[in-house]
């Protein structure tokens, strides 16, 4: 299921009631915060209430939320680092594996580097990147500003062929930003997929950027 | 409940445990495991089981807290490690299982009807009252679910570890006002979400 995310019900002005009523529930109110709150109920008797449902619904919430935790208390250290094995929705690779994987990614990249030809065919006459290999490219891009991080490769599959290599499929991650507008709709689905090509979000400036 | 030791007992079990000092390490991993079941909790894709994620969280502990150079910067760097891992399982291959209830690790929707929980507290309800009790923290838990993370995290992290503003602040990483800001407006959404016709129709009537 998808679930759209109304990005201005989210950024809106937190109201005074909701943020004193937050502070009391969370006994972090000052003086005149209570002081305020005081004020304001001799106005309008609703909000004692409110607080009080406030504080049994926190407290509905942490007893419903220590039964979901209390699992935790099975999952035991390890009792050694990661062992070659498969794990439900992934796999673990190490020592001799994460050797075969690196050298048959290393192989990959040599057969399918690109031609000077090829880049100057898919790239733009003047772009300052014209003689970089993908690699370089996909380093040149790591230096964007929006990219905070590079996270390890996911092995999706590791498959013998039938001459004797090893094919391994991976998912490259990278972790970058980016800035909605509260009046900018934003999709994120259960799996907490971004259902919008972030560049959309980027574009809109014109801002441009130069690697390297 | 694991008993939680002091801010400086706790920085020299980091510190004993980052040279490699198993035992050090196990104390870590028992007195962590519900604070780190709170965060994969916020963070994991619904269909994965907090446990399964919970064990992969271990092993890069495992792997990598030999590695942590600053021993004060602990919760945060662990924080950054479980968000990674769960970021990863939603990227990964099919989950394995999925929920029968609507949140990971929860009882059936019968055990939850017939008052298996703990949120009456031993006072004394009747049957009726017990049922509509336990649909409400029911759906009041599946909302909390599907709050967007930034807001689930310090709202679950207040609710499990009774964290204060600056402590939930200073594991985040952001200024306390927005830590303030979160909560309100978490709680805001989940007043807005369970009066709403629609989540009644699906739920039933708030007791």
């Amino acid at each position: 299921m998808t679930t759209p995310l109304n990005a201005m019900q989210q950024h809106a002005p937190m109201d005074e009631r909701s943020l004193l009523l937050s502070r009391l529930a969370d006994g972090e109110a000052s003086e005149a915060d209570i002081a305020r709150f005081e004020q304001l109920a001799q106005n309008d008797p609703a909000l004692r209430r409110d607080l009080e449902e406030l504080q049994q619904a926190m407290r509905t919430l942490a007893a419903e939320l220590a039964e979901e935790v209390a699992a935790a208390d099975s999952v035991e250290w390890p009792e050694s680092k990661r062992p070659l094995t498969f794990r439900g929705w992934g796999w673990a690779i190490s020592g001799w594996a994460a050797a075969i994987a690196v050298a048959v990614l290393w192989g990959f990249a040599t057969k399918f580097a690109p031609t000077q030809t090829d880049l100057h065919h898919t790239r733009p006459a003047g772009d300052s990147s014209v003689n970089m290999t993908y690699d370089q490219l996909r380093r040149a891009y790591l230096t964007a500003p929006f990219v905070l991080d590079e996270l390890d490769p996911i092995v999706l599959e590791v498959e013998e062929l039938s001459d004797g290599r090893i094919a391994v499929r991976f998912l490259r991650r990278i972790e970058e930003i980016m800035f909605v507008e509260p009046n900018e709709p934003l999709t994120i689905d259960d799996e907490g997929t971004l259902k919008q090509d972030p560049s959309i979000f980027r574009n809109r400036d014109g801002e441009t950027w130069s690697p390297g | 409940m694991e008993r939680e030791p002091g801010t400086a007992q706790m920085a020299g079990i980091v510190e004993r445990a980052c040279r490699g000092e198993r035992s050090a390490q196990q104390e870590l991993w028992r007195t962590h495991r519900r604070w780190v079941a709170a965060i994969v909790l916020a963070h994991r894709p619904r269909s994965i089981e907090v446990e399964d994620l919970m064990q992969e969280v271990a092993l890069k502990l495992v792997d990598r807290i030999e590695t942590l150079r600053d021993v004060a910067s602990f919760r945060p760097w662990l924080r950054r490690i479980i968000i990674n891992v769960c970021r990863g399982a939603a990227r990964s291959l099919k989950p394995t299982s999925s929920l029968a209830a609507g949140v990971a690790g929860g009882p059936s929707e019968d055990d939850r009807l017939v008052g298996g929980r703990g949120s009456n507290h031993g006072s004394h309800v009747e049957p009726g009252e017990q049922c509509l009790r336990g649909e409400f923290a029911r759906r009041l838990l599946d909302q909390a679910m599907t709050l967007p993370p930034e807001y689930r995290e310090p709202l679950l992290l207040r609710c499990l570890h009774d964290m204060s503003y600056q402590q939930i602040a200073g594991l985040l990483e952001v200024p306390i006002t927005t830590v303030e800001t979160r909560l309100a407006r978490a709680r805001r959404m989940l007043r807005e979400e369970l009066a709403s016709p629609e989540t009644n129709r699906k739920g039933g009537a708030r007791p």
